[in-house]
């Protein structure tokens, strides 16, 4: 179940928040637990085996965690310990194909050997990548004595399946929500205030991100072959507009929900598109994902206090898993690398000029966003080649297409949108929306915004893939 | 107080509105779900009426237009007085299949429930509906590609509509040559998981479009052997939609139709 659909914001919301807010507090990590779990299971129906997966995840940090907090011995076996079971699931549903895909790879190198291993075809489990690094968070958290453990399996389970967070983060740690699942108050305001996030999100998603979509999708059904060069930048820019207005807008979901229930969720993005160096958009692209891969992976390696070639070899290695993290493909690699590159670069002084040179910065990334998204975007290596190719036509001997003006077709179709897409990325709406918010003009844009995502919802333009226009 | 009356009128109209709304988008949420089911059966209730009313007459035209040796090859200059109806498909070869002497009349989501109130914009002609198009400029000959948007739907009545369309078509252009054109196969996957638009209900759709064509002496052209995987179902590789061929095979579609040609 996604936050962004009718029966989310119908009949599940609306009856969670009635036995949640009737509840007494002591009720309320029990009922937010469960619902948590209802709404998981909502969302894997085909394949119910994997809620067990969730249960067991909570239950064995728990009991792991409890362990530690109560020996000085072990703690070191038990973390490891913990950290396999966490990271083998994970492993197996996400990386054994891709793994095993390049072993066999490997091994159809050596002549005379026809063996070969069959990858296992499985699904993903909903979550599984966001809720795994929550409780490896919270197990090294304890580890390092930075928390105590949860004493009540409870409040562990809400941590760390709390359905605002569960399916696509904010990835928040323990230490944020420690002291609010031991006591936290709920108000009108405090409703209410989440209530507008989550229209802002939910607009965000369904009005800007799932239309942008649109001519991501066209270009993909044309074929990077035959659009010209005009036309696939402009389908990159879409593309680039909505990933991010997608993912942010169920960041501000799940910040909204959050804040409904009395909990305070990190923010997950800073306006990104308005940094100067790929240094700086990491720093305000999903930021929860950012510090956990600094807190976790980078400053355990020692971070950039043991020198600069160390420096360099820990920011590739969080580089490598980041990229990894989002897909398990050889193009995430590339992408993770390619970060890398630029990030090194940047680190080794260009970082400096840029910070200096705003100008040069925003035009440095205008380029870079797009076409780092475009390696992320594309997983067939060939149809990436294809693809840059036409960004660049002066680099590929590729003809031109055969609709020579496609790109002024879609430009009337999708060019208002790319505007919007523009400007939303600066901080004028926010700006605007913050001076009107508590203003009677503020409360009509949020109906509107509200009833307008409603509609979409329901005639199927939520989902440029679901609604085929033949 | 004034900012508390604030507050609440957004909670008021909020949960007003909300709670207005609820029974209607309950309502729709749950019609939505029936009327998808309700589709398909009526197409399955249909299929059986339709083998019985539907049976090819015997005519000397049937055979004259079945044989394959009535097309010949012919190069494109042949399609400057050529004018192709469609759908989003005719909208693609308007776009890549390099036959841009022709006129197109088409939109993506086409249907022959709408076609006669729907204005397109012509190129070098206008924008108009087709009625007016077809009083407005002659031409040599007609393509009608119809059909799959309306699937869903009774199938005796949408073969009635295209009945209508192409005898209108033949009273205000009595001289041109007028296609049928079959339905686009979809892929094996989409075919698979689809209730309404399976490869199966097109077919039964081409199969009366065929007799359609037959009865009102047009002629029937099929572009699917040439895109299909062997099984009836549209080659994965030619698409990535899985419903529409990649911009670079409607070149070969283009193609295609030089070879389909009737020379009177």
């Amino acid at each position: 179940m996604v936050f962004s659909s009718l029966q989310f914001i119908f009949l599940f919301l609306p009856c969670f928040l009635c036995v949640y807010y009737a509840v007494p507090f002591q009720w309320k990590n029990t009922v937010l637990l469960f619902g948590s779990l209802i709404f998981y299971a909502l969302g894997t129906l085909d394949k119910p085996e994997y809620i067990v997966l969730l249960i067991l995840s909570v239950l064995e940090n728990f009991v792991l965690a409890s362990r530690m907090s109560k020996t000085e011995k072990n703690r070191k076996t038990l973390l490891i310990i913990g950290l396999v079971y966490n990271f083998a699931w994970l492993f197996l549903f996400k990386y054994a194909a891709f793994f095993l895909s390049g072993v066999n790879q490997l091994i159809a190198l050596i002549p005379k050997t026809n063996f070969q291993f069959r990858a296992p075809e499985l699904l993903l489990p909903t979550g599984i990548s966001f809720y795994t690094f929550q409780a490896v968070s919270y197990l090294i958290d304890v580890y390092r004595k930075t928390c105590a453990a949860e004493t009540s399996p409870i409040r562990l389970g809400t941590y760390i399946c709390m359905f605002p967070q569960l399916i696509a983060g904010p990835i928040v740690t323990y230490g944020q929500v420690a002291k609010k699942l031991q006591n936290r108050t709920h108000s009108v305001q405090l409703f209410l205030s989440g209530l507008k996030l989550f229209i802002l999100g939910l607009g965000s998603k369904v009005l800007l991100a799932n239309q942008l979509g649109g001519l991501w999708s066209d270009i993909n059904a044309i074929g990077y072959d035959s659009i010209s060069t005009q036309l696939a930048w402009m389908g990159i820019a879409a593309y680039s507009f909505q990933i991010y207005f997608d993912f942010w807008g169920y960041s501000l979901m799940a910040i909204g929900l959050g804040k409904m229930l009395g909990f305070q969720l990190p923010k997950n993005f800073c306006f990104p598109y308005l940094s100067v160096s790929m240094t700086e958009f990491w720093r305000r692209w999903h930021i929860t994902l950012g510090s956990w891969f600094r807190e976790y992976v980078y400053i355990p390696l020692g971070g950039s206090r043991n020198g600069k070639w160390k420096t360099y070899r820990n920011l590739f290695v969080v580089w490598l898993l980041t990229g990894l993290w989002h897909g398990a493909h050889v193009n995430f690699l590339l992408w993770g690398l390619f970060l890398f590159a630029v990030i090194a670069v940047e680190k080794a002084g260009l970082k400096k000029f840029l910070d200096n040179h705003k100008a040069l910065g925003h035009i440095y990334m205008l380029f870079l966003i797009p076409l780092t998204w475009a390696l992320f975007a594309i997983t067939d290596l060939s149809q990436l080649t294809l693809f840059f190719g036409r960004l660049f036509p002066f680099f590929s001997s590729a003809a031109a297409p055969v609709f020579r003006y496609d790109f002024l077709k879609y430009m009337k179709e999708y060019g208002v949108l790319l505007l919007c897409g523009f400007l939303f990325s600066t901080k004028f709406p926010a700006k605007l929306y913050k001076k009107i918010s508590n203003d009677w003009v503020g409360a009509l844009l949020l109906l509107i915004l509200f009833w307008a995502s409603v509609y979409c919802l329901y005639i199927g333009l939520n989902d440029p893939f679901l609604y085929f226009r033949f | 107080m004034k900012k508390q009356l604030k507050t609440n009128l957004f909670i008021i109209l909020f949960i007003a509105s909300f709670l207005v709304a609820f029974p209607f988008v309950i309502k729709a949420v749950g019609q939505k779900d029936t009327a998808e089911l309700s589709v398909s059966s009526q197409v399955t209730a249909t299929q059986s009426q339709s083998e019985t009313v539907s049976q090819p007459k015997t005519t000397e035209t049937t055979a004259v237009i079945t044989e394959s040796s009535v097309y010949t090859t012919v190069d494109p200059s042949y399609f400057d007085d050529a004018l192709f109806i469609g759908d989003s498909r005719t909208v693609g070869l308007s776009e890549y299949s390099g036959l841009t002497n022709a006129d197109y009349f088409a939109s993506v989501g086409m249907s022959l429930y709408k076609i006669e109130k729907e204005t397109v914009s012509v190129r070098s002609v206008g924008k108009m509906k087709l009625p007016d198009l077809l009083e407005a400029k002659k031409y040599g000959k007609i393509y009608v590609m119809l059909g799959i948007n309306d699937l869903g739907y009774d199938l005796q009545k949408t073969i009635g509509r295209y009945q209508t369309l192409l005898q209108e078509i033949k009273t205000l252009q009595p001289d041109a040559i007028l296609y049928v054109c079959a339905n686009l196969h979809v892929t094996k996957m989409r075919s698979e998981s689809d209730d309404v638009f399976t490869n199966a209900n097109i077919d039964k759709f081409n199969d009366a479009l065929k007799t359609l064509a037959q009865q009102q002496n047009a002629y029937y052209i099929d572009i699917n052997p040439v895109f299909d995987d062997g099984n009836g179902n549209l080659k994965d590789a030619y698409t990535s939609d899985n419903t529409h061929v990649l911009g670079r095979y409607y070149k070969e579609w283009g193609n295609w139709l030089c070879t389909q040609a009737v020379v009177k």
